[in-house]
């Protein structure tokens, strides 16, 4: 196999980047391959030659890398971790979910990726949906790294008494709809709290201490890691059924059930990024 | 002059009913109400005031006495029995057009309601009578230190994760509208296995969420109140309802409780108070 550069507007290891379950995921992947050359996606830097490359989140990618990717020697991947061939990223900001042909952006890169990998049916149902070309691969999960799994497991063991407040995560970005949770507990006189995350360890053993997370998203996300880590921690979940985890089979599972099934998954899917590497 | 109650069941310990049962049980405690009549009978006792509680299967013959002025009674409303489903939910905007039960309501001294919610639904039917809204129910002082003592011990009570299902076979209360949602939200619950109301109270101390999705709008809904005041999140259908439509129904456990038991007390001295009225009337 090649060496690899991972491409992506920002990286786990960058001090200023909020790292959130994409970053978790490329972490995870980067590890996994081994990877120590990393480019930012707006950078004027040079890609070399003999490097295939995994391309993350690309939304700021700048026309030198694009060009680079497209035109150059290089094979590439796609690791989709949204939606961004919609100018906004959400599907759910245009009706039926359809981006009218003339908005839609980076068709060019989907079609040339050797493979594009999605995280869920409810994903890849939307490509299909907007005829994005492209070789596309359903993860039907995300990616968790097997310390991560074991980190689940061993806070979901030690939980004690829970609490009988609704949990509410207390997030800065609109899209992950704090407010309309917040809203939604009000309008149904329901108790909640707000969880602060300070890291995701940290965020994992505080919401353990409830049985029930409130989360309305207002961007349709392509899986979710955070309610699936709350089902792995053996909440109840309220939120609409209308986003990639909420409306995968394998939601209705929780705790070790849950764990085992996304370690299992996790661990193909490394397999198979591997695989399509070797292959190109 | 003696109280005499009238209804279409009374509470048994084979069949100790749901939550009009008991208010009707408290009231004839505290109001040594000792006869009770069933609503199918044909007869009434001489030099007795009545109340009429549930009454949708009242007998062609009482219904003609109660109606003819001749007898002293108040009705306590645990539903909306002038519709003929008793549910307002069923009928476009809560309005219906064949009423029941009109000349009943018109030849009571007093109807008493238990919210708002109640009150509204009767006055935008033009329903004639004199109404009373008790904005509560009336629970005994009995169930309400059970529900002090739940409240203050639930906090260190281990929680299930599960979410709670109060398994009825009544459809109006939405067993199965629950069980579906909870299907649907990828929620593992409980059903209930209780059948009396303080063991009921006990099991649901257990939970942290009540899931209660009534099919017919309920008058006041005690079950839902009682949730709070033990310190349960209810989730419930978003059309408001008696109970959750109630200013109270927003406060904490602690200030329900105390709410409760000031209104319940205020409500029977109003019904003894109105009894006593309609005594003394009689006696002149």
């Amino acid at each position: 196999m090649k060496p690899i550069t991972m491409i992506s507007d920002g990286f786990f290891h960058d001090s200023n980047q909020s790292i959130g379950g994409a970053e978790m995921v490329d972490k995870t992947i980067a590890d996994y391959l081994n990877i120590t050359s990393f480019v930012k996606s707006d950078s004027l830097k040079q890609i070399p030659e003999d490097h295939n490359i995994i391309l993350t989140n690309f939304y700021n990618i700048s026309d030198n890398i694009k060009s680079q990717i497209i035109n150059g020697p290089n094979q590439f991947i796609i690791i989709e971790h949204d939606y961004k061939f919609f100018p906004t990223r959400n599907p759910w900001d245009y009706p039926n979910s359809i981006c009218p042909e003339q908005d839609k952006r980076f068709l060019d890169l989907y079609d040339k990726a050797s493979c594009v990998f999605l995280q869920t049916e409810d994903q890849a149902n939307c490509f299909k949906a907007n005829n994005i070309e492209a070789y596309i691969r359903n993860f039907d999960c995300s990616i968790w790294s097997s310390e991560e799994i074991q980190f689940l497991n061993n806070v979901n063991k030690g939980v004690g008494s829970r609490l009988t407040h609704f949990a509410v995560i207390d997030s800065f970005n609109p899209i992950k709809g704090t407010k309309e949770a917040i809203d939604l507990c009000i309008k149904n006189k329901w108790d909640y709290d707000l969880i602060h995350k300070v890291d995701w360890r940290s965020l994992m053993k505080n919401l353990s201490l409830y049985t029930t997370l409130v989360f309305m998203p207002q961007a349709k996300e392509s899986l979710c890691r955070l309610v699936v880590e709350a089902r792995a921690l053996e909440l109840n979940v309220i939120t609409p059924i209308t986003y990639g985890a909420s409306t995968s089979h394998w939601f209705k599972l929780n705790g070790e059930n849950l764990t085992n099934y996304l370690n299992n998954r996790s661990n193909i899917n490394l397999t198979e990024i591997k695989k399509i590497l070797s292959e190109i | 002059m003696n109280i005499a109650m009238i209804s279409d069941w009374f509470s048994t310990k084979e069949y100790p009913g749901g939550g009009a049962e008991l208010v009707d049980a408290t009231i004839c405690t505290e109001l040594n109400i000792t006869t009770k009549i069933l609503s199918s009978a044909t007869k009434l006792p001489d030099e007795h005031i009545f109340i009429i509680t549930n009454f949708f299967n009242i007998s062609k013959e009482l219904y003609s006495l109660l109606c003819s002025n001749k007898y002293s009674f108040i009705i306590i409303e645990h539903d909306y029995k002038f519709f003929p489903t008793r549910n307002p939910w069923n009928y476009p905007n809560s309005i219906c057009d064949t009423k029941r039960f009109i000349e009943l309501y018109s030849a009571a001294k007093k109807t008493y309601l238990q919210s708002e919610d109640q009150l509204g639904v009767f006055k935008l039917n033009n329903i004639p009578g004199n109404f009373y809204n008790f904005d509560c129910s009336i629970w005994s002082e009995y169930e309400l230190d059970i529900l002090e003592k739940l409240c203050y011990s639930s906090k260190n009570t281990p929680k299930s994760s599960l979410f709670f299902i109060v398994n009825l076979k009544n459809p109006g209360k939405g067993t199965g509208t629950a069980i579906e949602w909870c299907k649907t939200m990828r929620i593992k619950y409980c059903l209930s296995t209780e059948t009396t109301w303080h063991m009921l109270m006990n099991e649901m101390a257990g939970f942290t969420t009540l899931v209660f999705t009534p099919g017919a709008r309920e008058s006041l809904c005690r079950l839902v109140v009682e949730a709070k005041c033990i310190g349960l999140n209810v989730i419930t259908t978003t059309m408001p309802y008696g109970a959750t439509a109630s200013p109270f129904y927003e406060m904490d456990s602690n200030a329900i409780i105390y709410y409760l038991r000031e209104k319940s007390k205020r409500n029977l001295e109003e019904l003894k108070n109105t009894c006593n009225e309609l005594a003394n009337k009689s006696l002149i």
